[in-house]
């Protein structure tokens, strides 16, 4: 380092370790307010400040801000304050510390899984009172405006069924499809059954020299699989699996065949989008939310399309239902009453049709898809009209604690039949083992 | 006098060496290199698979674009705040503790020393939760102290400037010692100067790690307005669907400082890196 520079650049940075640490003294402006003790409810100019953490990011954290912003304006005492605070991962982790040092936000998005760990430390607030609230609840017309797919994962058995969290932000599991290369192939429609499915992968993959199934082994959509074969993941009481029967198996088998077919190929969740929009691929499996940004990245290449995941033959239509939660945090009773005004303006009509059109998230009301700016816009985005046909298929995952660590045994038995080859039944009767033990453990 | 054939075989095993050098060179530098073009290509070139090395046409644009897509002035300012801050306290405190195990002799050093080194072997991730319940037991959430003060000292620096120390001749403090000089002249005047190298290496990691910390101030922090650069760059991943152009833009302008601080420093770090392979 010559000396000319040298004084200069040490100047500098002792100018702004200085003003680091005059930061350290707490003398510099950003020290919150609230950074002692709760940071759910403090008082902001005479309001309640409500902080709300969330894993939004660029346009739709631009929309939630407007959203806010707007309740905000029409309510004087509240003021409702979103915080970004990374991954849905990184968000749970940031919740369980607070959970300890007891400086937990008004309100959290949450799977319902992480619900259920939240319950445990009985750090949730209960929502039956304040849904069925005279003055503040929802009206019966207003409940049965609501899927009621979305308010039965909401209710959690394990905590006397009590409604622990709610809607928020709903996508699908669907079936993304290349129309183009399946016309090329000789085929007029989607798959609907699984053989067909099999039959069709396997003639695109010849035509364009890849596997047309690019898959992304993520549990969601290895529950979807099972669910679409017949099965369920878990029995009817919650306490143990069901891994080992046979919807399972026909999964874990499927996977099995159509890899050593060289039909299917695993990739990452954030090459699927390329591989789609290359035509590297005709079939992907994933959520629905990722719609938009297929439309950007596809734009008029090819013809492309949305479908409901295929089915086991004599078996209906379904999949699984995708999207976090909102749930309140316990603290003073005019705080959570608040909270849940909020998640109330949230989920109204035209709230979750604005919310829905700025994200390509499904509106939470049924109602909201009769208003003429939903009707524009599926007018004008079809393929999102397509997912919305979806929803009556839709079904839960579990919402029990421990499933975390379940999906990661699934995940984890799923690689093991498609990496190492072991044979789907054995895969099966040791997930189902592995399950059952992290179930046990968890309670 | 050399004969052609020894000559030949020295050539050889010079060209040899560089080549491997260079192979080694190229694989060490590619991931940077994948950065810079990732950011000057569309969203489209960026992700495709499969990848293009070069973009068709160079999208110098994206650098606007991750500029202004979130708050990045203040992102790079927070940054090098909590960077510096904690340069300056893990240079100082390496500076006094290596001098005092390096130099001094006190009842229970060398336990004291180990013990020092003991916590090298703890992870991060053990000290996560005991941490983040004092930082917002002593009310320091969302703050610069909860960002700056836990990572203050360093006993992987300690150590280094200890080496350094030890590696010194008694004769030097003795003669300082005979010229009425005291610890604290003695310190500023002979014993910092000397270790300069050791002490600029100790800087460089300190505020590398300090610069590209992602998840402990995520944790402390709440709000864009204390977050540093590592956080922001989540702004460019989203489950939807991520801007891999813009982050490796955002990554690269994220990168600029440490790569100026390296150039400028770069003898300093190699000798003081030396010195602490030497002692």
């Amino acid at each position: 380092m010559t000396r000319n520079i040298r004084r200069p650049l040490l100047g500098l940075a002792l100018l702004i370790a200085a003003g680091g640490l005059a930061g350290c003294l707490g003398a510099t402006p950003a020290s919150s307010p609230t950074s002692s003790g709760s940071t759910a409810g403090a008082s902001s100019g005479g309001k309640t400040r409500l902080t709300f953490w969330h894993t939004r990011r660029r346009n739709q954290e631009k929309l939630l801000q407007e959203i806010c912003a707007d309740y905000n304006q029409a309510s004087p005492n509240v003021e409702v304050v979103p915080e970004f605070q990374g991954s849905y991962d990184d968000l749970n982790k940031k919740v369980r510390l607070s959970v300890q040092s007891k400086s937990l936000p008004a309100l959290t998005v949450a799977y319902e899984d992480q619900v259920a760990e939240y319950a445990t430390n009985n750090a949730l607030r209960p929502l039956d009172d304040l849904v069925s609230d005279p003055e503040i609840g929802l009206k019966a017309e207003e409940l049965a405006d609501l899927p009621e797919q979305y308010l039965r994962t909401n209710r959690y058995a394990q905590f006397k069924d009590q409604l622990l969290s709610f809607p928020f932000t709903k996508s699908n599991l669907v079936l993304y499809y290349n129309r183009s290369l399946l016309q090329k192939a000789g085929f007029s429609a989607p798959p609907q059954t699984w053989p067909e499915f099999e039959k069709q992968a396997a003639a695109v993959s010849r035509q364009i020299g890849k596997p047309a199934f690019a898959f992304d082994m993520d549990p969601s959509t290895l529950d979807g699989m099972i669910f679409s074969q017949g099965g369920e993941v878990i029995s009817a009481d919650g306490a143990h699996t069901t891994f080992d029967q046979s919807a399972t198996v026909r999964m874990l088998d499927l996977l099995s065949r159509m890899k050593k077919a060289k039909t299917l190929a695993q990739a990452e969740p954030d090459d699927l989008p390329a591989l789609f929009a290359g035509q590297s691929c005709a079939f992907v499996l994933g959520s629905s939310a990722s719609r938009a940004n297929l439309e950007e990245l596809v734009g008029t290449k090819f013809d492309w399309d949305i479908a409901v995941i295929p089915h086991a033959e004599g078996v209906e239509p379904v999949t699984v239902m995708y999207g976090p939660n909102v749930c309140i945090f316990k603290a003073s009773p005019e705080q959570e009453r608040e909270a849940w005004k909020f998640i109330k303006h949230f989920i109204s009509p035209e709230v979750t049709a604005r919310w829905a059109q700025g994200t390509g998230y499904l509106p939470i009301r049924k109602s909201a898809v009769t208003r003429p700016e939903m009707a524009a816009f599926y007018e004008k985005n079809p393929r999102a009209k397509h997912v919305y046909d979806i929803l009556p298929t839709t079904k839960g995952e579990p919402n029990v604690v421990g499933w975390r660590e379940v999906r990661s045994h699934l995940q984890a038995a799923a690689q093991s039949v498609i990496g190492a080859g072991t044979a789907p039944q054995a895969a099966a009767v040791q997930l189902k083992k592995k399950a059952d033990q992290a179930l046990a453990q968890s309670r | 006098m050399p004969t052609s054939l020894s000559l030949r075989r020295r050539w050889a095993a010079g060209l040899a060496a560089h080549l491997a050098l260079g192979v080694a060179g190229l694989l060490v530098a590619f991931p940077f290199l994948w950065m810079v073009l990732g950011s000057i290509k569309t969203g489209e070139e960026a992700s495709a698979i499969p990848p293009a090395l070069l973009p068709a046409v160079p999208q110098w644009r994206n650098y606007v674009d991750a500029w202004t897509s979130a708050p990045f002035p203040s992102y790079f300012l927070n940054s090098a705040v909590v960077a510096v801050s904690v340069t300056v306290l893990v240079v100082l405190s390496a500076l006094l503790a290596g001098y005092a195990f390096g130099l001094l002799e006190f009842p229970g050093k060398s336990l004291l020393f180990v013990l020092y080194l003991a916590t090298l072997m703890i992870p991060f991730e053990v000290v996560l939760i005991p941490n983040f319940l004092l930082i917002n037991q002593l009310g320091w959430h969302n703050t610069y102290r909860a960002m700056i003060v836990p990572w203050g000292a360093s006993a992987f620096s300690v150590f280094l400037v200890t080496q350094t120390y030890r590696a010194l001749p008694r004769d030097f403090f003795e003669a300082a010692q005979l010229d009425g000089s005291g610890h604290w002249q003695f310190l500023w005047t002979v014993a910092a100067p000397l270790a300069r190298p050791a002490l600029a290496t100790a800087g460089l990691f300190a505020f590398l790690g300090s610069w590209n910390s992602l998840l402990w101030p995520l944790l402390v922090t709440q709000n864009d307005r204390l977050r540093p650069i590592e956080v922001g760059l989540l702004y460019f991943l989203e489950a939807e669907g991520p801007r891999p152009h813009l982050l490796m833009a955002a990554s690269t302008l994220a990168m600029i400082p440490i790569l100026v601080l390296f150039f400028l420093a770069q003898r300093t770090f190699i000798e003081g890196v030396s010195a602490g392979v030497k002692g």
